[in-house]
């Protein structure tokens, strides 16, 4: 096959530009979307550089300033130790930002290849595969993450396991239904009838139509990570103090919630705000992506 | 193939699910780094147990033996009924759930209420004024809702009803004014997972053809939405629905930290946390039965709801 | 009788899109009596069924924004939702197109009658009620409208409605559920029923017995109907009036023998040209360009854009309403020009024709053995049965290697799709198709139809390898060839196929261009020598280079299939097979793509294999056509034997079943619904639907006996031909007795 050059027909990164557009045409049409990429950004952007350009130490404790309410200096207020509230928060989007990424990206791998896998070798595989999703569904959750973070002993790395080993069955159930759906399709038929060799079907007809809904529920599962991990720091599996994470805070906040509401609502809605914002994203991202919506916009 | 038979071949399929089930749930006090007898030894007596101690304890725990030995001995104990006695107080495990399982269920039920009598008139009411006021309103309600913490929201409701107000007690059991807050604070995040729900599965068969088929019949408008369409949405609403007893339970071990009601979630957090593995097997393994059980009776009864499902067409 | 029960004027209907204001309906307007039944006629696109919506209200989210609907005096369009809802349970009733997505899939049959009969006597509906609330149901009389329901069943010919009524939509077959559908509307008692397509999902049989009953209902019960469709064969068969549409407005209305055999105007004359009414000719009249997608409204005629006949005026000004007779209008501004032009080619047309006459050969019989068979037919019982015993190979006829070769394939498929039936041994297989041979030579083209469910894709399946066969051998230029596994490069080279849907057989995330290429790129093409391809195969399917850079969400359904057709013949196959390669397509569309069909056939010498469900379609492009029912080949012979004289009763019952322009009467002779292959009738299968049958049938297998150029796996086969003979020869004195 030294005859063909190599770049083929539009590259997947050509295909990657032109996803991106229909996005952003979508996204700029839609405001409550906007809003969500808005929110998403800020929050990447506080993440990334917000520690370098407040200068106080998130752990530094100053005992003389303890439970102050929100002021020009501390604008959300200081914690039972004195620690300024709001630093703490631009520190605790790292945690939450980071670990959402990661355990998200870790499920997607896992999910995708068990999906692909099932969906089109099918068969005793398919059956097996599909049984350890089942099994693995018949827990809760969170309570499996719990007793998994629980027993390898409260750590966020060891919540960041528990997590992923947890969440990678849905995208194992839907990546393997689209490829099934996908496979009957008359066009895959047409590419088997002119020899199209397996690996290319799967490249070139099978995965791109696998993208679109596993980015849109993969968008959605970054709120659903944030909102697991800072649960079970609130628990007290995750981040331990004086670390400043989200759910953390909200833990330690409960002692003082009638002289100091400020401790646990400041990252209450820290939280909040970041679920909000992945979930419009998301949910834009499915008007924009899922193209069964999108032909029953074109049909009215 | 038979309703007996489908019947079957779910009973067979769960029984493989629970096999699975209890292996994993075995399996995962050996995930435990180091030694278990060791670590829970430290643990209970908070200094460094001598050599032989660790043996006898060992021994004590029969974790010296080979672990499909273990296993086997497991499996015949929960089968008979019997999910062994904590490390601590020697109190059986059973006896342990038995006592803690009414709070827990007090609050599921509760919450379940809630979020289905605001999820389904919601839900169905945006779908049926897509776009309009109403819609956007529900919409980003649910939005928010789905996006909240509902520890956050939990102590929300604790500051502003039980310090501010003064109207319910901030913590505890007993009686139903300490199940109002924490079965508002569970159920709210549900109702609008279960909004989000209605309103997708509503839309989807809003412009069916059945629908039309059904006005110009001359139906009532409010006949053709709640019987011929939400008819047909409540089919994928029952399944989730079905699944929402697991994020209950999930929502419940949190909302009960909160509230410091002594159900099962709290159990289980303090077992986990003085690694008490007997107590927390039993527990996961009571819940994931329970979960199982459920899903099971939700599929029984989606063949009965849904007459197009070709029994035992509908494996995964 | 002064007043019309409908009289329809100048409605508009609208809707509103991100694009745009989309006039679907335009300022139509026609009238429909008590006992009438009046066709409204037009492709996709036209603004018919939105027509038919708005009177009944449905319009939503569209929106009537002028005009009126007049019901027994009463303005539709003025009256409160209210008495909207009570004339649609009481006076006015809908059939929908497809049965399957609008009967409601959770509630039987019987529940869905029982509801338009509570609502029909009693006004008052409460939710209670109808949700079967104990305590707040009327029990005695849900009980008394199921009854009333099994009778209406039983009325609108449902077998066996006592068990029926108790069915699931999903339960039941097209037909079935049409009747089904049909006895919901009829539970209103209506004064004016509207049917929306309601054949276009059936099967050509079906279709025959549900058109019976619309004519019987209009006759007996002096109901009013006004019948949306788009074929002009159901419109002869059915209506007494014409209203034609297109791009939302009226183009011309009239009498049902007037429009069809003189139409006026030249988007009537366009469609009726299109129409494949088992004439042999070559290439098909049809209507240049394609339905607009969306019509901008505004002054002009809509159709100026694709009519032959525009001029500059057509576009600018509205065209004026042309009385011919009193009942008959035509909406064009240039009429004169069209009569002038259309007498002059009718004119050398008939000039034409008469000169074949003369000649004594129709086209295609110089496959010959046409006029052999009607002698053997007649006396030539003796040597048929000789050759009974023989499997008549089907390339009868064709020295040589065949192309494309079935022999004695079997394909089964195990129903059981789950462990649970391989636990209890409920395994059921099916047996798609049975020991069929077929061939093709090279240069010709072979059809094959059936109804759905007789095996005819199937077949397609495993000729082409997406199917392995279960028994038997498929053979390409003689080599063995079953699964796509076990073909050479070369043999996948030299197939080309064409699917059914358009839009789901190009990937909709490729490039027009990529598509195409697609064959190109698998045998090592290069870039350069691919593109260079690709514009070759846009310019010989017809379409504009430009298209190569478009994704197929842009492209009409028309255009897809021409790329899908450049993509079969990108590699210059030997051989193309078609599955059902024009049935989702508008008439016009589709005369052109026959047309092309035919075309590249002549200049690349393209065998073809060509399988639908559609006569009209087979008899157009095959010369040698096999029917299949359940899954057997149970007739086979020259495209003219079949259809001027067949020799198996099923074969016969599909051409009696096809509604034509120009016949008006003819027998339904096709009972029930094509049973499962998982459950096969003993003996012939056949004969629980046959008119023929005699005790024989069910009792032992036909063989297949010669028929003269044909075969037929029918006991009975040289009687049926014979009869057929005879009667068909009767038909054929009446017009060439003219010289």
């Amino acid at each position: 096959m030294s005859t063909v050059d190599e770049i083929e027909q539009t590259t997947p990164w050509e295909r990657g530009v032109a996803t991106l557009l229909t996005v952003w045409r979508e996204l700029r049409s839609n405001p409550l979307a906007l809003a969500g990429a808005i929110i998403v950004a800020v929050l990447g952007v506080v993440a990334i550089l917000g520690p370098a350009l407040i200068s106080q130490d998130p752990t530094a404790q100053q005992l003389g300033y303890r439970l102050q309410s929100p002021s020009l200096a501390h604008p959300f207020g200081t914690d039972h130790l004195g620690r300024d509230v709001l630093t703490r928060i631009v520190y605790g989007a790292r945690y939450s930002l980071g670990i959402a990424l990661a355990v998200t990206g870790i499920r997607v791998f896992l999910g995708t290849v068990v999906g692909l896998i099932a969906g089109y070798v099918g068969g005793f595989i398919d059956e097996a595969l599909m049984r350890l999703v089942d099994i693995q569904l018949a827990f809760p959750g969170l309570i499996l993450a719990l007793v998994v973070a629980g027993v390898l002993g409260p750590s966020l790395r060891n919540v960041m396991i528990a997590l992923a080993i947890v969440g990678w069955t849905t995208y194992a159930r839907v990546v393997r239904s689209e490829v099934l759906s996908v496979r009957e399709r008359e066009y895959v038929a047409a590419a088997r009838l002119v020899g199209i060799p397996t690996h290319r079907l799967l490249t070139r007809h099978l995965l791109p139509s696998v993208v679109n809904p596993v980015l849109v529920i993969a968008t959605l599962n970054l709120g659903t990570v944030v909102l697991a991990t800072a649960g079970l720091s609130f628990i007290g599996l995750g981040a331990q103090p004086p670390t400043p994470e989200w759910g953390t805070m909200l833990a330690e906040g409960r002692a003082y919630l009638r002289r100091a509401w400020w401790i646990v609502n400041a990252p209450g809605i820290a939280i909040m705000l970041t679920v909000l914002g992945f979930n419009l994203l998301g949910d834009g991202l499915r008007d924009a992506l899922d193209p069964t919506q999108q032909t029953r916009v074109e049909e009215v | 193939m038979s309703s007996t038979q489908y019947l079957l071949y779910r009973s067979f399929t769960s029984l493989v699910v629970l096999v699975g089930v209890s292996v994993i749930t075995f399996g995962l006090i050996h995930l435990t780094p180091g030694d278990p007898a060791k670590t829970i030894l430290i643990q209970q007596t908070d200094q460094p147990p001598t050599e032989e101690a660790v043996e006898a304890f060992r021994a004590e725990l029969g974790l010296d033996r080979p672990i499909p030995v273990q296993y086997a001995d497991w499996v015949t104990d929960v089968l008979q009924g019997d999910l062994g006695s904590s490390y601590y107080s020697d109190r059986a495990v059973t006896e342990l759930i038995l006592q803690h399982l009414p709070a827990t269920i007090e609050l599921a039920v509760a919450a379940m209420v809630i979020a289905l009598a605001i999820a389904i008139p919601t839900g169905v009411l945006s779908a049926v004024h897509r776009g309009e006021e109403i819609d956007i309103v529900s919409q980003l309600g649910a939005l928010i809702g789905v996006s909240m913490p509902n520890f956050w929201l939990g102590y929300l409701l604790i500051i502003v009803f039980a310090l501010y107000l003064d109207l319910f007690p901030v913590a505890g059991t007993g009686g139903l004014s300490h199940l109002v807050l924490p079965a508002i604070a569970l159920g709210t995040g549900m109702a609008a997972i279960v909004t989000r729900l209605v309103r997708t599965s509503m839309l989807e068969v809003i412009d069916r053809g059945y629908v039309d088929m059904a006005r110009s019949k001359g139906l009532d408008e409010r006949i053709v939405i709640y019987k011929h369409a939400f008819r047909n949405a409540l089919l994928p609403v029952i399944t989730v629905v079905g699944l929402q007893l697991g994020f209950v339970l999930n929502g419940a071990v949190v909302i009960e930290i909160v509230f410091q009601r002594p159900g099962l979630g709290v159990l289980l957090v303090d077992a986990i946390f003085a690694r008490d593995y007997p107590v927390v097997q039993g527990i996961v393994l009571v819940i994931a039965v329970t979960f199982v059980a459920t899903n099971l009776a939700v599929d029984l009864a989606y063949t009965r709801l849904d007459p197009r499902i070709e029994i035992g067409g509908r494996s995964t | 009788m002064t007043d019309p029960l409908l009289r329809v004027d100048n409605l508009q209907t609208h809707f509103d899109t991100a694009d745009g204001v989309v006039r679907a309906v335009n300022g139509t307007s026609f009238t429909v009596s008590a006992g009438e039944i009046v066709g409204l006629v037009g492709e996709s696109g036209s603004g018919k069924s939105v027509t038919a919506r708005s009177i009944m209200g449905l319009q939503a989210p569209g929106q009537i924004v002028e005009g009126s609907i007049h019901f027994d005096g009463e303005d539709l369009t003025e009256c409160s939702d209210r008495t909207l809802e009570r004339y649609r349970g009481t006076r006015l009733s809908m059939l929908f197109q497809d049965p399957m997505t609008t009967l409601n899939p959770v509630f039987d049959v019987g529940e869905q009658i029982a509801e338009s009969l509570r609502v029909h006597k009693h006004p008052k509906q409460s939710l209670l009620d109808f949700s079967h609330v104990p305590g707040f149901a009327d029990r005695s009389s849900w009980r008394r409208n199921r009854e009333r329901a099994v009778e209406l069943m039983e009325q609108v010919g449902v077998a066996d409605p006592a068990d029926r009524v108790e069915a699931y939509p999903h339960e039941l077959s097209g037909g079935m559920a049409q009747r089904a559908m049909l006895a919901i509307a009829l539970a209103g008692d209506p004064d004016l029923l509207i049917a929306d397509e309601p054949t276009t999902a059936l099967d050509m049989t079906t279709q025959a017995r549900i058109l019976e009953q619309l004519r019987s209902l209009a006759r007996e019960t002096e109901t009013a109907i006004l019948l949306i469709t788009h074929n002009l064969g159901v419109v002869a068969e059915l209506c007494d009036r014409v209203v034609v549409m297109y791009g939302g407005e009226i183009m011309e209305r009239g009498p049902t023998d007037r429009l069809l055999h003189a139409p006026e105007h030249p988007y009537t004359i366009g469609l009726r040209e299109c129409l494949l009414d088992g004439t042999d000719a070559e290439r098909l009249d049809s209507i240049d360009g394609r339905v607009p997608d969306c019509f901008e409204g505004g002054s002009g005629c809509a159709f100026a854009s694709r009519c032959d006949f525009a001029t500059v005026r057509c576009s600018v000004e509205n065209p004026p309403v042309v009385d011919v007779t009193p009942d008959h209008e035509v909406v064009c501004s240039e009429l004169e020009v069209v009569r002038t032009e259309t007498e002059a080619a009718a004119a050398a047309e008939t000039a034409g024709a008469d000169i074949a006459v003369d000649g004594g050969t129709p086209l295609r019989s110089e496959t010959g053995p046409d006029a052999l068979g009607r002698r053997d037919a007649v006396g030539q019982d003796e040597a048929a049965r000789s050759t009974a015993d023989v499997e008549l190979r089907s390339d009868e006829g064709h020295p040589g290697t065949p192309i494309l070769e079935a022999r004695d394939v079997t394909k089964t498929f195990d129903l059981s799709n789950s462990l649970l039936d391989r636990l209890f041994g409920t395994a059921r297989t099916l047996r798609a198709i049975d020991d069929v041979d077929i061939a093709v030579h090279p240069g010709e083209t072979v059809g094959i139809v059936g109804e759905s469910g007789s095996g005819k894709s199937t077949l397609a399946k495993v000729l082409t390898g997406l199917h392995e066969p279960t028994g038997g051998e498929v053979r390409f230029d003689g080599e063995p060839a079953n699964g796509l596994a076990s073909r050479s490069a070369e043999q996948l080279a030299d197939i080309g196929v064409v699917f059914q849907a358009p839009r789901s057989s190009i990937n909709p995330r490729l490039t027009v261009r990529e598509a195409i290429a697609e064959p190109l790129y698998e045998q090592g093409w290069n870039r350069e020598r691919r593109d260079r391809r690709v514009e070759e195969l846009l310019d010989l399917v017809d379409l504009p280079t430009a298209v190569a850079d478009r994704r197929p969400g842009q492209l009409s359904g028309g255009q897809l299939q021409r790329i899908a057709i450049a993509r079969a013949i990108a590699l210059e196959p030997r051989v193309v097979v078609f599955d059902e390669p024009v049935s989702a397509l508008d008439v016009s569309v589709r005369a052109t793509l026959l047309n092309l069909l035919v075309e590249l056939q002549d200049r690349l010498g393209l065998t073809y294999l060509v399988i639908s469900h559609d006569l009209d379609v087979v008899r157009h492009l095959a010369d040698r056509i096999a029917v299949m029912y359940l899954g057997e080949i149970v007739e086979r012979g020259p495209a003219n034997t079949l259809f001027e004289r067949p020799s198996h009763p099923y074969t016969q019952a599909l051409l009696d079943a096809i509604p034509r322009v120009d016949e008006n009467d003819r027998s339904v002779t096709l009972a029930g619904p094509i049973p499962s292959s998982a459950e096969r009738p003993t003996g012939c299968s056949f004969h629980p639907r046959c008119r023929y049958a005699v005790p024989k049938c069910s009792e032992s297998v036909p063989d297949s006996r010669v028929i003269g150029a044909a075969a037929s796996r029918c006991h009975l086969a040289e009687e049926v031909a014979a009869t057929n003979d005879a009667s068909r020869e009767d038909d054929r004195t009446q017009p060439t007795r003219n010289p």
